[in-house]
C-alpha cells in the first residue's frame, strides 16, 4: 500500500540577492517517517525546513502539507510544531504555561488542557517539573520540554531544528534514543535538520542528503553509506581513505587504474561515482573506507584482493576499536584502518600488511 | 631543603595572589572614588545636615537649633506641597510621552538590519548633541502663540485661537520628552536586541498571530528595557530645572525651581535644603515602588 504523502515540496527555489540557497527542491515526506536533512552548512537544509515552517517564503515552486497549498500561508496558520537549536523556551513562562501556551491558542479547555500537558511532559519523562522556570532546567531537560511543547498541540508535522547540536555528547546521545521513541510513540511525521551524520545514520527512517542547494541522494541511513549515488555522499558520510590514480584500461563492467606505485586495479563499473564517463589517461580517485581494510591474517589472506607492505605511522586508541594510521612501502600514500583487534606485534613504526576487498572500493572522475 | 620551598610557596602563594587581585581593580577605582567622595557624598552629607538646622536665612549656622521644622513646614504648606505633586504629575506625563514614542522606534531598531540599526541609534542620540538651551529656545519659537505651530494649526481651521502651549504643564512635557526620549529609546532597544529571535519564531509556530507573539512575548520580555528606560526618564524629570524655567516659567512651579529660588532669590539655604531631601526621597519611594510592583508580578521572572 502507498503511503500518504504529509509534505510535498514541488521545484522550490530561494535565492538571497544573487545567491541561489535552493535550486528546485523536490521532495516528498511520508506520513510518519522520521526524514532527516543532512548536510555542510549553507546546502540549504535549514533555507528548507524554514520554508516548511513558513519562516521564509519561496521564491518559486509549490509547497503542501497534506494536500493543501501552504504559498503565503503565515506559520501561525500552518498547525506545525517545532524544536530549535536553542531550546525557544519562553523564559518568563513556568513549564506548564510554556506547554499550555498553543493549547490556549487552540481554545483548549481547562481540565483537557491539565491531561494533554500531563501526557506529554509524561512522554518526554519531565512531570513533576511543570511549576519550574526555563532557567532552573538543565540544557537537556530543556530540549526535553522544548519537544513537549512542540508536541502538546499534536501538530500535523513535527519540525526538528538541529535540535541535538547545543547539548554534551552524552546527553546528544541519550536525548537521540529518546527523540526516535517519542517519534515512534506518537507517530507524528518528522523533519529532522542536522549537520551530525552520525544522528542521521542512527534516527532516521530516510536521509536526504544536500549539498549546495540541491538533493545529491535520498534513501535509507544504509542505503545512503551502502550505496553513495555521487562522490559528495560518498565523502561527506563515514570517512575514507583516498587514492590517485589514472585510468589505463575500460572494460565491458570495469576501468582499470594504474595508481602511482604502478599498481593496477580493476573496480567494477558499478562502482564509479561520477556523472560523466571516464576516459583513458584521465586521472582517477579511489577510494576505500577504514572499516573495510584490514591487517593481514591467516583467516582473510584469501579474502583480500589488495595487499600492501607499510609501516604503522599512528595509533589512536577509541576504546571499542583502534584508529591506524599505515604508511605504504614504495608509496607517497597513507591508509586509515580502522579495526577492533591490534596483535601485540602492531606497533608505531612496525611493517604490516593492509589489504581489502576490490569490490569495497569507489572510484570517481578527479575533479581538477 | 627542597621540601621546605615546596612548603613555603603552597604557603605565600595565594595570599599573595588575593592580594593582587584585590589591589589592581582598587587601583583603577580610586580616582573615582576619590572624585565621587568629596564632590558628591561630601556636599551631599553636608546639605543633609542643613536640611536639619531651623535658621531663617543665610549660611549661619553659629548658635543654630537641630530640629525638624523645615520638615514639618514643608508638609504644612500647600503651595509646597502642590508643587511637589506637580513635578511628580509632569514627571508622569514625560515618562509616558517618552514612552509612546519611544517604544515603536525602539522596536524598529531591533528589527533592523545592523547598518540601518547604527544609522537610527545615530538620528535617536543627535539631539544630545546639541545644549539643553539652544534646544529649548527651538521649541520656544514653535510653541510661542504666533509660533510655527500655532499658525499651521489655525491656518488649517483646526483651532480658532492659538493654544497655550509655552508657560504651560503641556510646553514642559513637549520639552522634557524631546529632551529625554533618547534614554528611553536606548533603554528598550537594549532589552529587545537581548531577546532571542527564535522565541518569536517559536510563538508563531505554535499558532500566536504576530500581535498576539508581541503582547504574550516580545513585551512582557522588554519589561527590564521599559523599567530601566521609565525609571530614568521620571528620575531626570523629577530633578529637571533648565526645562521648566524656559518652557514653563512661574506659571509651572515644579520642586527644583522653587528649591531653587529659596536658595539663590531668599538664601533660605536650610530650608532648600530640606526641599532638595524632600525631591530626592521622594523619587527614590516613587522608583522603588515602582520597580518592586514589576518585579513581584506574574512577569517577575524576565527580571532575575
Amino acid at each position: 500500500m502507498q503511503k500518504e504523502i504529509d509534505v510535498d515540496i514541488q521545484g522550490i527555489s530561494l535565492s538571497y540577492g544573487k545567491t541561489k540557497v535552493l535550486k528546485e527542491i523536490d521532495l516528498q515526506i511520508e506520513q510518519g517517517e522520521l526524514l532527516t536533512l543532512l548536510g555542510p552548512s549553507g546546502c540549504g537544509k535549514s533555507t528548507t525546513l524554514n520554508i516548511i515552517a513558513g519562516f521564509l517564503e519561496q521564491d518559486a515552486g509549490q509547497l503542501f502539507i497534506k494536500g493543501k497549498k501552504m504559498n503565503n500561508v503565515p506559520s501561525y496558520k500552518r498547525d506545525l510544531g517545532m524544536v530549535f537549536q536553542t531550546y525557544s523556551l519562553f523564559p518568563h513562562m513556568t513549564v506548564y504555561d510554556n506547554l499550555a501556551f498553543g493549547l490556549k491558542l487552540r481554545k483548549v479547555g481547562k481540565e483537557a488542557m491539565d491531561e494533554k500537558i500531563e501526557r506529554s511532559l509524561k512522554l518526554v519523562r519531565m512531570n513533576g517539573l511543570e511549576d519550574r522556570y526555563p532557567k532552573e532546567l538543565s540544557g537537556g531537560q530543556r530540549q526535553r520540554v522544548a519537544i513537549a511543547r512542540a508536541l502538546v498541540v499534536e501538530p500535523t508535522l513535527l519540525l526538528l531544528d538541529e535540535p541535538l547540536s547545543n547539548l554534551d555528547a552524552k546527553l546528544r546521545h541519550e536525548l537521540r534514543t529518546e527523540i526516535k521513541r517519542m517519534q515512534n510513540e506518537v507517530g507524528v511525521t518528522t523533519v529532522f535538520v542536522t549537520h551530525d551524520q552520525d544522528e542521521a545514520l542512527s534516527m532516521s527512517d530516510r536521509i536526504v542528503i544536500m549539498n549546495d542547494g540541491k538533493i545529491e541522494q535520498i534513501g535509507t541511513p544504509t542505503e545512503i553509506y551502502q550505496n553513495p549515488k555521487t562522490e559528495f555522499v560518498f565523502r561527506f558520510i563515514g570517512s575514507s581513505t583516498k587514492m590517485e590514480g589514472i585510468l589505463t584500461e575500460i572494460r565491458d563492467a570495469s576501468y582499470v587504474v594504474k595508481l602511482a606505485n604502478e599498481l593496477s586495479l580493476e573496480v567494477s563499473k558499478d562502482n564509479y561515482l561520477s556523472d560523466a564517463a571516464p576516459s583513458i589517461n584521465e586521472p582517477i580517485n579511489l577510494y576505500i573506507r577504514p572499516e573495510q581494510c584490514f591487517f593481514l591474517n591467516e583467516t582473510n589472506q584469501n579474502k583480500l584482493d589488495v595487499v600492501l607492505p607499510a609501516t604503522v605511522s599512528q595509533m589512536n586508541y577509541l576504546g571499542a576499536s583502534w584508529e591506524v594510521e599505515v604508511q605504504v612501502i614504495g608509496a607517497d600514500q597513507k591508509i586509515s584502518l580502522v579495526t577492533q583487534e591490534v596483535n601485540e606485534h602492531v606497533k608505531v613504526g612496525s611493517e604490516v600488511e593492509v589489504g581489502w576487498k576490490l569490490e569495497c572500493m569507489k572510484i570517481s572522475k578527479s575533479a581538477i | 631543603m627542597h621540601e621546605n620551598i615546596q612548603k613555603r610557596d603552597i604557603s605565600e602563594r595565594p595570599r599573595k595572589r588575593k592580594l593582587k587581585r584585590f589591589l589592581s581593580p582598587a587601583l583603577l577605582i580610586l580616582p573615582l572614588l576619590v572624585f565621587i567622595i568629596s564632590f558628591f557624598v561630601v556636599p551631599m552629607l553636608y546639605i543633609l545636615y542643613l536640611s536639619f538646622i531651623d535658621v531663617k536665612e543665610g549660611l549661619n549656622t553659629e548658635g543654630a537649633v537641630y530640629s525638624i521644622q523645615n520638615y514639618v513646614n514643608f508638609f504644612k504648606d500647600p503651595y509646597y506641597l502642590s508643587s511637589l505633586w506637580l513635578t511628580i504629575k509632569i514627571s508622569i506625563y514625560t515618562v509616558i510621552v517618552c514612552l509612546v514614542l519611544g517604544y515603536p522606534v525602539a522596536l524598529t531598531m531591533a528589527k533592523s538590519s545592523v547598518k540601518v540599526r547604527s544609522f537610527i541609534t545615530l538620528l535617536v542620540v543627535s539631539p544630545l548633541l546639541i545644549s539643553v538651551v539652544v534646544r529649548n529656545f527651538g521649541w520656544y519659537l514653535l510653541l510661542l502663540p504666533n509660533g510655527t505651530i500655532n499658525k499651521v494649526l489655525m491656518g488649517l481651521g483646526i483651532i480658532d485661537s492659538p493654544l497655550k502651549l509655552l508657560f504651560s504643564e503641556v510646553g514642559v512635557v513637549i520639552g522634557l520628552a524631546s529632551a529625554y526620549l533618547p534614554f528611553m529609546i536606548l533603554a528598550i532597544a537594549t532589552s529587545l536586541y537581548n531577546i532571542d529571535p527564535s522565541l518569536e519564531k517559536a510563538s508563531s509556530i505554535l499558532g500566536a498571530s504576530p500581535l498576539r507573539t508581541f503582547r504574550t512575548v516580545t513585551l512582557p520580555l522588554s519589561f527590564p528595557g521599559i523599567v530601566a528606560g521609565t525609571t530614568l526618564v521620571f528620575s531626570v524629570s523629577m530633578s529637571a530645572y533648565v526645562t521648566p524655567t524656559l518652557m514653563g516659567g512661574a506659571a509651572v512651579p515644579v520642586l527644583p525651581v522653587v528649591t531653587y529660588d529659596r536658595i539663590m532669590v531668599l538664601f533660605q539655604w536650610t530650608y532648600g535644603s530640606a526641599m532638595s531631601y524632600i525631591l530626592l526621597i521622594t523619587t527614590l519611594v516613587i522608583v522603588f515602588i515602582y520597580t518592586k510592583i514589576f518585579e513581584k508580578s506574574k512577569y517577575g521572572e524576565v527580571f532575575k
